[in-house]
């Protein structure tokens, strides 16, 4: 540990060549250059790692600067896309109670709730009864919010069998969500008792909840 | 044939371009003859015992679905039963019951010699036993329909990309993939590379370069200090989830390939905020297998407190077993089995202390101080299924609390032992940083990650971060086969 931790061989124009590849990456990033600016920046990156064998610099060492730049990437890519949150939770409840009680079908009967994604801060956790291994143990969370995985105490909470994602929307079809049941706890989700929690009627999904 | 090695990249692109060229109905029989050619790759005379499960099972499985008797239905489940566990215990657990039945005799001051039979142990038996056993069972109970056709039930036990380490699949959910009519799909072939490149990142650039700290104390005794063994244990830890996780991610993103969805084995185990959860989140197909075909058959929870108790910690006292046939994993699977223990017996207790202390239990500060205590006590743990004895474990243990010296050097000797460097200390930090953002960038459809940006900028730069992920992959390759000298094998491998 006590050795120079800045005694590395990288010659200082290989650094610069990261460097100038990362920038340009983060200005795509930024300013949508339509890709450009980051194919420019990728090969910049690509280019800096070639003189690294190029200048016999140890693996190990090139290694070390393509993880700096990925993490960098990761980072600016994070900054720039938040997470999608749901929007305006109150109004999903009032449909979602308007779908269940039969208010709200669609002329050819169909029962189906779209959720479009925003950035609020509302929470709302899906279940999908799709997957197979949905139990208290195992069970799949598919969480549009800030806990994804972990205990939740949602807004709405809703287990269907049947949703679908395209971009920022989530499709909900609600033709086989048959109950309401405020008293639904899992091992992994934790749901408080004003929640509207809607379960669809496979009896395996209510089984093992 | 191990995932990491060249040979897997050029079979698996040659496995992958016979499945689309060969017509529907007769898939089933490259990726019969590819997986059959990927596990003798090991050794030829593992066909036989693989063949005579599947045999066993596959015609159990077809008398108990027309027997009208039951107790011809019964007794073809137990013969299948035990043929296989019979095989299971023979091959993997023989030496180590004779071994310890001779060590017991000997303490009673009996001369006996030491008695071994010279068997190696074939490569992902526990796996595809387990799944065999499923099968049977779920065609007893009635849940499946035997598989008539023994073509696609020999694919079921012998599919490739998860046949040496898991996931533990069900039939109902593999067999009806198999049989399925797949049509090329750009977007799965896209999301198993991720996968796949994901499962290389874990395996190769984490796991690979830990296992060389980790080892430089658990194998080297003398380097054991506090400090060290608190920092190979903490390493061990995130070792072995990337290891297993690792192959995990290839075996999922392999079959993706394939349009085949493997189930999930893996939900960020170390987030968990008790034992309990952490087995909801560790090695699924494995915890959910054991609480579907003993815990639950045991009585579960459904019966008296003493009883529920006992069921709990036979179930991961046999789960210990099962990982190897040695005093270490048996230990591991017990202390996990107090755990849990322990957990049901001051459940109650606790939560009237929390509401009479006025504690937040859902406040974040709290989950933390849970989530930490239950790493602690995983990561204890880990000591004894790490651990090449079990003599090694308790001197290791005992070191954390006596091996801690007051020098200035203390720390820099410390790590001297490991190995490690100061660029190589702060390397470990930025690998760890990357494996914590991974989750960011892969989108999974199935799992419908909504974290993704989906403008072209965006996606233009994910696929340039893919490619110097690419170059991390391979130079980290070429770095640890040139340190060990060999490609590191997957540690449940052995399992």
């Amino acid at each position: 540990m006590t050795e120079n931790l800045f005694a590395t061989s990288i010659p200082i124009y290989v650094v610069l060549a990261i460097a100038i590849g990362l920038i340009l990456i983060t200005i795509e990033i930024h300013i949508n250059t339509k890709g450009v600016l980051a194919v420019i920046g990728g090969l910049a990156v690509i280019a800096g790692i070639c003189l690294c064998f190029v200048a016999g610099v140890p693996i190990i060492e090139i290694v070390f600067m393509l993880l700096i730049s990925a993490i960098f990437i990761i980072a600016i890519m994070s900054l720039k896309g938040k997470n999608k949150k749901i929007k305006d939770v109150e109004k999903i409840v009032t449909d979602f109670q308007d779908i269940l009680s039969g208010e709200n079908n669609h002329e050819d009967g169909k029962k189906s709730l779209t959720i479009t994604l925003d950035d609020t801060d509302e929470n709302i956790v899906i279940i999908d009864g799709d997957k197979t291994d949905i139990t208290a143990e195992t069970g799949v969370i598919v969480s549009v919010g800030s806990a994804m995985g972990d205990i939740v105490i949602a807004d709405v909470v809703i287990i269907t069998n049947d949703i679908n994602q395209d971009n920022d929307n989530i499709n909900i079809n609600c033709d086989k969500l048959s109950d309401t049941n405020s008293s639904i706890t899992t091992e992994n989700i934790e749901i408080s008792q004003n929640n509207i929690i809607a379960c669809d009627a496979r009896s395996e999904v209510e089984d093992v909840i | 044939m191990l995932f990491n090695s060249l040979g897997f990249i050029v079979f698996l692109a040659v496995v992958i371009a016979l499945f689309y060229l060969v017509p529907h109905k007769f898939r089933w029989i490259p990726l019969l003859i590819a997986s059959y050619y990927f596990y003798i790759s090991w050794n030829i005379n593992l066909i036989v015992l693989i063949g005579a499960t599947t045999i066993i099972s596959y015609t159990t499985g077809i008398l108990i679905e027309y027997s009208k008797s039951k107790k011809v239905r019964l007794a073809c489940l137990l013969f299948s039963i035990i043929s296989s566990l019979g095989v299971l215990f023979f091959f993997k657990y023989f030496n180590f019951f004779a071994q310890s039945v001779v060590e017991f005799v000997r303490l009673f001051g009996v001369p006996v010699s030491d008695f071994s039979l010279n068997i190696l142990l074939p490569v992902g038996i526990s796996f595809y036993t387990f799944q065999t056993l499923s099968y049977t069972i779920d065609v007893y109970r009635g849940s499946i329909k035997a598989e008539k056709h023994f073509g696609y039930y020999a694919l079921f036990v012998s599919y490739f990309p998860q046949l040496v380490a898991g996931p533990i699949e069900r039939p109902d959910n593999l067999l009806p993939q198999l049989k399925q009519n797949s049509k090329f799909s750009s977007d799965n072939m896209k999301i198993g590379l991720q996968y796949v490149l994901v499962g290389f990142i874990k395996k190769v650039v984490v796991a690979d370069m830990l296992a060389m700290y980790v080892n430089s104390i658990f194998d080297n005794m003398e380097n054991a200090n506090g400090l060290t063994v608190i920092i190979a244990t903490l390493l061990f830890a995130v070792q072995i989830l990337c290891d297993f996780d690792g192959y995990t991610n290839i075996a999922i993103g392999v079959a993706k390939m394939m349009n085949i969805d493997l189930m999930k084995n893996f939900n960020n185990p170390y987030s968990a905020l008790s034992i309990k959860d952490f087995w909801s989140r560790w090695h699924i197909s494995l915890s959910s297998w054991f609480r579907d075909y003993v815990y639950i058959p045991l009585g579960g929870n459904r019966v008296g407190k003493f009883r529920h108790l006992f069921n709990l910690f036979l179930t991961f006292l046999l789960s210990g077993l099962w990982h190897g046939a040695s005093w270490t994993f048996i230990i591991w699977g017990a202390l996990h089995g107090i755990y849990q223990i322990i957990g049901q017996l001051t459940a109650a207790p606790k939560k009237k202390l929390y509401a009479k202390m006025n504690i937040n239990t859902e406040s974040n500060q709290w989950k933390a101080l849970k989530n930490v205590i239950t790493v602690i006590l995983v990561c204890f743990a880990w000591i004894f299924f790490r651990a090449n004895t079990v003599g090694d474990a308790f001197v290791l243990i005992g070191t954390i609390f006596t091996g801690w010296g007051f020098s200035l050097t203390f720390i820099s000797d410390s790590f001297e032992k490991l190995g490690m460097t100061a660029f190589m200390f702060v390397y470990i930090i930025a690998l760890l940083i990357l494996l914590t953002q991974l989750g960011k960038i892969f989108i999974d459809k199935k799992d419908k990650f909504v974290y993704e940006d989906q403008s072209t900028s965006t996606r233009i730069v994910r696929k340039v971060l893919y490619v110097i992920l690419g170059f991390i992959v391979a130079l980290s390759w070429i770095y640890v086969v040139s340190q060990l000298g060999y490609v590191n094998e997957f540690i449940y491998f052995q399992f």
